[in-house]
């Protein structure tokens, strides 16, 4: 195996590791957010894949469904489903992260489940209630909501979960993130030694292979991007940040025009590995500490303060000449995030440009236009 | 009404103003003819009906008497019988073939769907008119960009090896989707396809979303002339759509005709 | 700093007034009943929001999926944040579209809610004064996400308090949330330094019950063919229940609105001349931003809104008897099934199961679903209403892209074409 091969199988929805890891019988669990616990899943033999909208067409499916004020991307993953190239799931975790994701387990139960071939009556359906602000009560709570979590997947999978399991758990994920890290150091360099559009890849690569397998691959990468030259042929530094990116596309089309993104606030980036387990203590104490206190997404109402200071510790590491922020139709969280954001750096003289777009790259010729301008600016 | 010998059916739309006069009984169609709007709803009908006026020797003034209007614009005109598109339609479908359960019309800037029983009676239906995404005004926008008449679209359309696919949902940002694509070099007949089966793509939903079992559909207005589109729902739907014996365009005109007809007779 | 403005609630008290003035200065004594009674006791209830202000009160913009009379431990002037936008929408000639445009001036997105938007735009213009912004975690994306810029552009030192909904509605939701409020009331107390009074929260709550009490009773006769009540109740209960929490003005509304559906019961008339001829549900909420809407419904269509999202009240009295825990624990059950809270802060059976219930117990024919731009939790499940409504009772639905409180997005010429057309094609 080689990068190559990893970097290819962010293409497709399914890649050959999930197919190999399916043979042996092994089951999938989708999930759309950064704050369902990977650790939990992990420990119970059980792989974790983050939902995405790769290869979806276009949403004419999901459109008899949804309405046209729902985003682009979450119509696009209910497409996929609907045209079956999801049913290599065995079960779907939702949870309160925005209103359009929110819904997909009212519509999987509603329209999906039984519906779709491959994903029959018994089709398992978890949802976490996860609180919006950070409190103690809120810590509290969210540990009871991983402890129901852990006991159902123990429960429907006959599978036993032991702390044992989740400490081993939080080493490997922990291996993991740790890479990871480094490669975004990397990234951060003068001379960065991988451009945006492979690091989302890493990313999607990352949240779709068994992590065992993934960890042993992107090990190899941070040695042999060690040894590589860096890029200097970049016209500005971009920090990318707003909804959801899982198409490396997207990223080219900034760098085609001399933007180099090295660093980000995305859910396939650093939102999604910046913070680590605590390896000591109660393996369920030190789970919910991390998915709770983690670099948050807008959908934490009163950690806007915390994200912007990340931001500005951001722009400061990786010398960012300027902010991208892209908001897909209908956000309101990233939209409103990206505006506050705006004025924010404003007063801090970091230039921002805010994007509306579709999830489909459909018009490309626009953003391109918008991103060459905004770098001849910054530049 | 003075004269049961016809009835006038007027389907004055945003873009074309159709004119169709069916006989006493509805059955036969003695004369249809369209016109652009261009802004004048009024003016476009009396063109028409003084057209067919000439043709079937009827007095104008007789015509409008027995005319019923129905369309975007037939609220700003001198004609007062009047019905609503979607009832049109459905009379307009179901006489011409009464097994279509289902009809979905396109026009320019609306997109709508209609659920009918057994005796003709819609039951239900739905429009998109707010978003004119999927409506015959792409087609037109796509078509100017690209230089091609409408008319032109299918036949450019139905050569194409590797449809590209066209993702956004909107007809402006389409628009400049497609110029992008033109500029990049991409191959005429391939393109023109993507703007069509972009456009079955808007309707497929509308038809599912209306009835669950979909069955015996039909397909009207302006836009299911161009038979990319046509081949392209069928290949979505997976069935073939239900062939009527009159052009797609004229059938909300002679539905009202029927209407007409109804009210008169 | 100037302090305690709430310039908006002057606007509403002014257009109040004329309102008043129009309705019983224009309309015959048997008239428009409802209005005139909504209108009498909204305009006490909101001068006296206006003297409380000047008093001094410390003042706390609020979410209206509280349960507002929480803070009825309070000397406190309320400014509900989702209602001034909206009720102003209705009232004032030029609308509230002006506020919104403020907001997006400053790159509020146009798709967020105009409820929150038009309420950052005046903060935005200088015409509240706050002293406390405080608001739940739900039921949507737009309460998590204004809720900090209104605070980041009013003052980013503000007292900004939470409580955090969970998303299940059972037991253990219940009591963490039932804390939750406890604690929001008593970090309020803290900031505005008063020790909060659980006595007056008691007779609030108890006002409430007994508001809920004629509800249930008004409820129950809307069962009557031909449905007693006029349409424009919909709204106006809305605004009620936003704006006059826990005060007698609320009781003494409801008690003159069951008086009048009453009467006309053992009459078997409806509020207009005329045959009703349709009766609807409305699973979102009814237009706000014309006032007239509602009577047009009525008087050419015959159409009776039997219900809009916010007039039924799927949930019991507080027991009050019981100590101050159990009030919480009350009112946070209460507030958890709040209307519109109960249908789109959760998962989606209860919307699906409260209108299939709905349609049927009171012989709907149809139901109209106004898909809110905003509302983006409620849109993603109309066909799923759709298919339950059609499967279960045979009955369409019809839904119409529009803002509530925005007169530019579909204008009201346009809504009410749609309507007409459904009605006819249909009926």
């Amino acid at each position: 195996m080689t990068i190559e091969n990893l970097f290819k199988s962010t293409e497709t929805l399914s890649n050959p590791y999930i197919e190999e890891w399916k043979k042996q019988n092994k089951k999938i669990l989708g999930y759309y957010c950064t704050y369902v616990p990977e650790e939990i899943i992990h420990a119970g033999g059980l792989m974790g894949y983050r939902m995405r909208g790769t290869e979806a067409e276009g949403t004419s499916r999901a459109d008899t469904i949804l309405s046209k004020f729902n985003c682009s991307f979450v119509r696009a993953t209910l497409d996929l489903a609907m045209e079956g190239k999801y049913n290599f799931l065995d079960g779907l975790i939702c949870m309160n992260s925005c209103d359009h994701a929110r819904r997909m387990f009212d519509i999987w139960k509603h329209k999906i489940i039984g519906q779709i071939d491959g994903i029959d009556n018994n089709f398992p359906l978890y949802f976490l209630s996860v609180p919006h602000i950070l409190t103690d009560r809120g810590f509290s709570w969210l540990k009871e909501e991983f402890e129901f979590f852990k006991s159902d997947l123990e429960k429907y999978f006959k599978i036993k979960i032991t702390n044992e399991d989740l400490n081993n758990s939080i080493k490997v994920l922990n291996e993991g993130r740790r890479i990871l890290k480094e490669i975004q150091q990397l990234r951060a360099l003068e001379k960065p030694k991988l451009n945006g559009e492979d690091f989302v890849k890493i990313n999607i690569a990352y949240s779709s292979i068994p992590k065992e397998i993934v960890n042993q691959e992107l090990k190899s990468y941070l040695a042999q991007l060690k040894n590589k030259d860096g890029i200097s042929d970049y016209r500005a530094r971009i920090l990318l940040t707003g909804s959801i990116i899982d198409d490396p596309e997207f990223i080219k089309i900034i760098e085609d025009v001399g933007g180099l993104v090295v660093s980000d606030l995305l859910c396939f980036g650093l939102r999604n590995f910046w913070d680590l387990t605590e390896e000591t203590g109660n393996p369920l104490d030190a789970i919910t500490k991390k998915y709770y206190y983690k670099l948050s997404c807008p959908r934490m109402m009163d950690d806007h303060d915390r994200r912007y200071k990340f931001l500005q510790e951001q722009i400061k590491v990786s010398k960012i000449d300027g902010v991208i922020g892209t908001r897909i139709e209908f956000c309101d969280l990233n939209g409103c995030e990206c505006m506050m954001y705006e004025h924010e750096l404003e007063k801090i003289n970091v230039p921002m440009l805010s994007l509306d777009r579709d999830y489909f790259l459909g018009d490309k010729g626009r953003f391109k236009t918008r991103c060459e301008a905004f770098i001849e600016q910054i530049e | 009404m003075v004269n049961k010998n016809y009835f006038v059916g007027i389907d004055v739309g945003s873009t074309v103003c159709k004119v169709v006069i069916v006989d006493s009984n509805g059955e036969k169609i003695l004369g249809k003819t369209k016109i652009l709007v261009l802004g004048n709803p009024e003016k476009a009908i009396n063109l028409c009906l003084k057209e067919l006026s000439k043709k079937l020797k009827i007095k104008l003034k007789l015509l409008k008497k027995t005319a019923l209007a129905t369309g975007l614009n037939s609220d700003k005109i001198s004609i007062k019988e009047k019905e609503s598109e979607i009832t049109c339609i459905g009379k307009g479908v179901y006489s011409l073939n009464p097994q279509v359960r289902v009809a979905v019309d396109i026009g320019s800037f609306s997109m709508k769907a209609l659920k009918m029983d057994e005796n003709g009676k819609i039951v239900d239906f739905m429009m998109n008119n707010k978003c004119a995404a999927g409506s015959g005004i792409l087609l037109e926008l796509v078509g100017e960009g690209l230089e091609l008449d409408v008319s032109e679209l299918a036949d450019v359309a139905l050569k194409a090896k590797n449809p590209i696919s066209i993702s956004s949902q909107c007809s402006i940002f389409a628009e400049s989707e497609v110029i992008s694509y033109k500029n990049e070099g991409a191959y005429l007949p391939d393109l023109v396809a993507g703007v069509c089966n972009s456009v079955a793509a808007r309707a497929y939903p509308l038809i599912k979303m209306i009835d669950k079992e979909f069955k015996n559909v039909a397909f009207t207005g302006g836009v299911a002339k161009n038979q990319k589109i046509v081949q392209n729902l069928e290949e979505r739907l997976n069935f073939e759509l239900i062939k009527l014996p009159l052009d797609p365009e004229y059938i909300t005109a002679y539905g009202a005709a029927i209407a007409a007809k109804e009210r008169g007779g | 700093m100037p302090t305690n403005k709430i310039i908006p609630y002057e606007m509403l008290y002014e257009a109040l007034c004329t309102t008043k003035e129009l309705v019983e200065g224009g309309m015959a004594s048997g008239e428009l009943l409802v209005l005139k009674s909504f209108l009498k006791h909204i305009t006490t209830a909101v001068k006296k929001y206006i003297d409380d202000a000047e008093q001094g009160y410390p003042i706390i913009a609020h979410h209206f999926a509280f349960p507002t009379e929480i803070f009825h431990c309070f000397e406190f002037v309320p400014v509900v944040v989702e209602g001034i936008p909206y009720i102003l929408s209705a009232l004032l000639p030029e609308g509230a579209e002006s506020f919104y445009d403020i907001a997006d001036s400053f790159g509020h997105p146009y798709h967020t809610c105009t409820s929150q938007k038009g309420t950052m735009g005046m903060t935005m213009d200088g015409l509240f004064h706050f002293d406390i912004i405080s608001s739940p975690t739900s039921p949507c994306d737009n309460t998590v996400a204004s809720y900090p810029i209104i605070k980041e552009f009013y003052n980013k030192d503000i007292p900004f308090i939470l409580a955090d909904m969970p998303y299940y509605r059972d037991d253990r939701s219940y009591k963490y949330y039932g804390k939750e409020l406890k604690i929001t009331i008593e970090e309020i107390g803290k900031k505005i330094g008063q020790e909060p009074d659980y006595e007056k929260l008691r007779k609030a709550v108890d006002l409430n019950n007994e508001a809920l009490k004629y509800i249930t009773e008004i409820n129950e006769l809307k069962k009557a063919v031909p449905n007693p009540i006029e349409s424009m109740l919909c709204p106006l209960m809305t605004a009620v229940l936003a704006f006059i929490p826990g005060q007698v003005e609320r009781v003494l509304f409801f008690k003159e609105v069951l008086e009048i559906a009453k009467k006309r019961v053992k009459n078997g008339e409806r509020a207009h001349e005329g045959e009703e001829k349709i009766r609807t549900v409305w699973p979102y909420m009814s237009i706000f931003f014309d006032i007239g809407f509602c009577e047009w419904l009525d008087r050419q269509l015959g159409m009776t809104m039997l219900f809009d999202i916010f007039n039924y009240l799927f949930f019991d009295p507080v027991d009050t008897s019981k100590g101050v825990d159990k009030i919480f624990q009350g009112l946070a059950k209460q507030s958890m099934n709040y209307p519109m809270v109960r249908q789109s802060a959760t998962f989606s059976d209860d919307l699906l199961d409260d209108f299939v219930f709905l349609s049927k117990e009171y012989k709907a024919d149809c139901a109209i679903f106004t898909a809110h731009i905003g509302c983006k939790q409620s849109v993603s499940v109309i066909q799923l209403l759709r298919e339950a409504l059609r499967d279960e009772l045979g009955i369409p639905l019809l839904s119409i892209d529009l803002d509530i409180g925005d007169a530019r997005y579909m204008s009201i010429q346009t809504i009410k074409k749609e309507i007409s057309n459904f009605v006819k094609t249909l009926m």
